[in-house]
């Protein structure tokens, strides 16, 4: 039984007092695994994907982080450890790629006045040089394409650290080629560096193929949680999404196919 | 693969450029604003008078003109900062404390303080930062609905700064325009502007100055979506009220001395963000230098353009300024 980084405990959450999008929910995030969220539009996935980041704070229930309520932990502290990437960033257009992954090095400086260290040079290098993005480094934002953007953002967080990476859809609008990469690229740090995984996708064929454990959310609720075999059913893929799916295998391999 | 390191020579040079002309001209418009009026000097005599021995021409110039080009100047400074701060803060390139209420509120603070305390003088600044604050806590409170909606904010921010501007002039009328100095701030005169003036202003400039030094990097963090400043172990409204409290205390340091300004906060940072860029440690600087030169400049045709007569700096810049606010608003389709 691995250990727990995260863990909800009836945390209930909404952006008005009179409508809950979150009803208390219970959710373990297992240490140095990738787990992924699913489940329709409006189940809530974003809303606790924003309350582990320490957006927004739970209306009741506690977010325990290690064993510690993130309340309790700094915003600083917080993001020496756990790096995010959100769906939807702004950034000036005119700044180059190497600056802005070096904004994932915010937590480790004051921020009035502080020198880049040589451990920012070296962990900026490392993150662009991870995600393939070194080649167009001095390049401007504004000048890069959707996917490319897409692993410029996941050079910022793991800039910021390797220990755990919260993804909010990370492929969506990126075409075949780059989902795979990045997703391949995020198996490969999570096998090298243990690094623990909490992504939130909307496909059922990469869930099925990237994730050790599998939490489905419905109605502000967690349906069902634990390994992908287990969760993604048939019968749970239509109790959720109310589609008819079939589960089929190619070469030892299982993927879903919705009629 | 020398592309990149070419281009960013390239950008460091154009930065450095407009850093040299900026300054250049801004010393032209110095010397030519000191020879507007009945005396005229030369560039080398008015050195000479300053520096080596005494030139009545020049001592008059020296006491009457140049007090009011350096109170252009920095007033100018105040205000172009301010807008670029209050900009990073609302994220919203439209945000100028001239235009919002920011500077009307500190001004009609620093008229009631001018009329019934002008013993206070040099601390007026002080007071009318309060009223800077109370404006812009208005503002902000209005507009901010979980995020800033641009649209709201120039809407709220207009009202706010025609009940200030309303309520200055109607103080004004009402004591028949006795106070002079209460009148000078509401018509943003700043003719009879004297050498304890520049103090006073080059005081709490410099004060603003510090305070921006903290702010450089506190504003570049600004323009990062809120959830990603988050992520990256920013407190995000901390940041913003820090820096907040800078911007409102250049604009009313500046009101409390010249009188309200419209769009040179706007103006000036847009003009600045196209030739040096979005990094405020380049922007933030760059402005206070090119703020410097515009209110100089308006200030100087203003005095030139209908001599003997003047028109008002603050005029100046709303003829000009209104039609560029109109242009920044069709240009930019995010706002419009």
């Amino acid at each position: 039984m691995p250990e727990n980084l995260f863990e909800l405990k009836n945390v209930s959450f909404g952006y008005e007092k009179s409508a809950q999008v979150l009803n208390g929910v219970d959710l373990c995030v297992p240490k140095g695994k990738i787990t992924v969220l699913i489940g329709p539009n409006g189940c809530g996935k974003t809303t606790a994907f924003a309350l582990l980041t320490k957006i927004y704070k739970p209306r009741q229930g506690v977010i325990l982080f290690e064993g510690k309520d993130v309340a309790e932990i700094s915003r600083k502290e917080y993001a020496k450890r756990v790096a995010a990437v959100h769906q939807y960033n702004t950034v000036p257009e005119d700044m180059t790629v190497r600056r802005l992954v070096s904004m994932g090095r915010t937590a480790y400086h004051n921020q009035m006045f502080s020198r880049t260290s040589e451990e920012d040079h070296i962990a900026v290098d490392r993150a662009l040089s991870e995600t393939y993005t070194e080649e167009f480094a001095d390049r401007q934002v504004k000048e890069l394409s959707g996917g490319q953007m897409q692993r410029v953002w996941l050079a910022l967080a793991l800039a910021q650290t390797h220990e755990t990476l919260l993804l909010d859809e990370i492929t969506t609008y990126l075409d075949v080629h780059y989902q795979y990469e990045i997703l391949n690229l995020i198996l490969k740090l999570n096998r090298e560096y243990g690094t623990t995984v909490l992504m939130v996708l909307h496909d059922i064929n990469q869930t099925i193929r990237y994730a050790d454990n599998v939490v489905m959310m419905k109605d502000g609720n967690i349906l069902s949680a634990g390994a992908a075999d287990e969760i993604v059913t048939e019968e749970m893929l239509e109790k959720t999404y109310g589609v008819r799916a079939h589960i089929a295998s190619v070469d030892g391999r299982k993927f879903c196919i919705f009629e | 693969m020398g592309h990149p390191e070419k281009k960013k020579t390239a950008g460091t040079w154009k930065t450095v450029l407009a850093f040299a002309v900026t300054a250049v001209l801004l010393l032209v418009f110095m010397v030519l604003a000191a020879n507007i009026g009945g005396i005229k000097v030369t560039f080398v005599q008015l050195l000479r008078g300053i520096f080596a021995e005494y030139d009545e021409d020049v001592a008059i110039i020296v006491q009457l003109r140049f007090p009011r080009i350096f109170v252009a100047i920095l007033g100018g400074t105040a205000m172009a900062v301010a807008g670029v701060i209050t900009q990073a803060v609302m994220r919203s390139p439209l945000a100028d404390p001239g235009i919002i209420g920011i500077s009307a509120g500190s001004g009609f603070v620093a008229v009631l303080v001018t009329a019934f305390a002008p013993a206070l003088g040099a601390f007026s600044p002080l007071f009318s930062f309060a009223g800077g604050i109370l404006a812009f806590g208005i503002v902000y409170a209005l507009s901010w609905k979980g995020g800033l909606s641009p649209v709201r904010l120039i809407l709220i921010g207009i009202a706010v700064d025609a009940l200030f501007t309303g309520l200055s002039e109607a103080f004004n009328q009402m004591t028949g325009g006795n106070y002079s100095g209460a009148a000078s701030i509401v018509e943003s005169n700043i003719s009879l502007k004297n050498w304890d003036d520049v103090a006073t202003l080059a005081v709490y400039v410099c004060v603003g100055a510090v305070g921006c030094l903290f702010c450089l990097k506190k504003c570049n963090l600004l323009g990062l979506s809120d959830r990603l400043a988050c992520s990256i172990g920013v407190n995000v409204a901390k940041t913003r009220m820090q820096v907040s409290v800078v911007a409102v205390f250049l604009a009313s340091a500046a009101t409390a001395v010249v009188g309200s300004i419209s769009f040179l906060g706007l103006i000036v940072p847009h003009i600045a963000r196209l030739l040096v860029g979005n990094d405020h440690k380049k922007l933030i600087p760059y402005s206070a230098l090119l703020g410097a030169l515009f209110f100089l400049v308006a200030d100087t045709v203003g005095r030139w353009i209908a001599y003997p007569y003047e028109i008002g700096v603050s005029i100046i810049m709303s003829v000009v300024g209104g039609p560029l606010f109109i242009v920044l608003l069709l240009r930019s389709k995010k706002y419009a």
